[in-house]
């Protein structure tokens, strides 16, 4: 019986709240809640709803830069109706496509360039179109997702306009023959190829307009512009039988193209040469003809 | 017989003087993209003239309309486009206010580069033509006129049956 009053006596010992208070502590607010204190408080929202990409700023035309890239950038707009925290900022890629073309990308993901509200986010998206793509229209392509959801959505809205780029490098710029005589025959040029490297994305054939050589002494002299052809191919002379030229007028060269393509990949894309011949050399006087009387000739497109 | 060797063409072969030539035209119309314009209409064309590639000197152009000069015209002719740089040539279309639609006027812009035709050998300059159509399609102020008879007509439509409905 003792021993059962004595460890209740201790049951209550324990019970007890160790608290100390006045008697008019009351008075003061003894609310029985816990002191304040400041807290960080972190909440992650994952919405559940898809996000939706409204809006892909228009492109204008494009014109492809010579030999190179032009960065085409445009803005994107993604929504979510949870809100824009719930969008995958590293989410966003873009990127270009026309049918038989590489297809042109984003290197990485659009940057996020700010909020536009409390549901959509602006991103700044950046692609590179090479010189030898084709001209024409191209897709644009957006996609992206968010955070709770996590399926990819797309927006293929989009198109612009490449431009056309006739461009080309020839080297050399000047045509040299050996010292040859009248009459003789299949007189080939003796620095010919002219190399054309295409620096841009036209794609068809290439044009010589020739001009009359007239005796650098006696002027009145002058071996004519039909007197040369110019071919694609040489050995055997073959250029000698190639496409007749003629003063100011373009002339076609038979089986030339201009090849768009990638010049740097070294697989001859982007690259044509011409080979020159005097099929028969007309009688003229002994001197020196050049073009520095009726201007040089034009390679063209 | 020295005759029967007439040095007929003695050109120097000055092959330490190797050089480039580099030079393009951009457009946004081409042969199978045309220009629409309505009659009447006028638009300026960019052509974009660029001396980016391999371009350690400057490059004198000439630009000059081959074809289409009844409704094409350039705003200056000759252009020198710096190293590494590129200038905008306009091109002003004007179709005529008495055309009629799907009329087609075919403009061909040449673009070449002006090198000097050097002594003692056959020169090389490069060129560009650019060739496009104008198409002309229906004028604005035709279909802006429609819309207004459309509209009236179905004002006077609503209006009867609101009449007869009223009769009745």
């Amino acid at each position: 019986m003792k021993g059962k009053y004595i460890a209740s006596v201790f049951a209550m010992i324990l019970l007890c709240s160790f608290v100390s208070a006045g008697f008019f502590d009351f008075i003061d607010g003894i609310t029985g809640r816990a002191s304040s204190q400041p807290t960080n408080v972190s909440v992650s929202v994952a919405g559940t709803t898809k996000a939706q990409i409204t809006f892909v700023s228009s492109i204008p035309n494009i014109d492809a830069n010579e030999s190179s890239y032009r960065v085409v950038e445009f803005n994107v707009h993604m929504y979510d109706a949870d809100g824009v925290n719930d969008l995958n900022d590293t989410s966003v890629f873009a990127n270009f496509t026309r049918e038989g073309e590489a297809v042109r990308e984003t290197n990485s993901y659009c940057s996020l360039e700010n909020d536009v509200d409390a549901n959509t986010a602006n991103y700044s998206c950046s692609i590179n179109m090479w010189y030898w793509d084709e001209n024409g229209d191209w897709n644009v392509s957006i996609r992206g997702k968010d955070l709770g959801n996590g399926s990819e959505v797309y927006n293929t809205s989009t198109t612009f306009q490449y431009n056309l780029l006739s461009a080309m490098v020839i080297s050399p710029f000047a045509l040299t023959w050996p010292t040859v005589s009248s009459g003789a025959l299949n007189q080939t040029s003796d620095n010919d190829p002219t190399l054309i490297n295409n620096t841009g994305n036209y794609n068809s054939t290439i044009d010589i307009t020739a001009t009359n050589l007239h005796g650098e002494s006696v002027s009145s002299q002058a071996i004519y512009a039909e007197n040369f052809t110019a071919d694609v191919n040489t050995g055997s002379s073959i250029e000698c039988l190639g496409t007749a030229l003629a003063n100011s007028s373009a002339q076609t060269i038979t089986g030339s193209v201009a090849n768009r393509g990638n010049l740097s990949a070294g697989s001859g894309a982007g690259q044509e040469q011409f080979y020159y011949c005097i099929p028969e050399v007309p009688l003229v006087s002994s001197q020196t003809y050049s073009t520095s009387a009726e201007g040089s000739w034009i390679i063209s497109y | 017989m020295k005759s029967k060797f007439l040095h007929s063409l003695v050109l120097m072969t000055l092959l330490s003087l190797i050089v480039v030539s580099a030079f393009g035209v951009s457009s946004p119309y081409w042969d199978g993209n045309p220009l629409e314009l309505s009659a009447g209409d006028k638009e300026i064309v960019t052509l974009n003239l660029q001396n980016i590639a391999n371009a350690n000197d400057d490059v004198d152009a000439e630009v000059k309309i081959i074809e289409g000069s009844d409704i094409a015209s350039l705003e200056q002719e000759l252009y020198t486009v710096k190293a590494g740089s590129s200038e905008n040539c306009f091109l002003t279309i004007e179709v005529p206010s008495n055309a009629k639609v799907g009329d087609v006027y075919s403009v061909k812009v040449e673009t070449k580069t002006i090198t000097p035709g050097d002594a003692g050998m056959v020169s090389m300059g490069t060129g560009m033509t650019t060739a496009f159509n104008v198409v002309v399609n229906g004028s604005k102020e035709t279909n802006g006129a429609w819309y207004y008879v459309i509209g009236a007509i179905l004002v006077i439509v609503v209006v009867y049956f609101i009449v007869v409905a009223k009769k009745k």
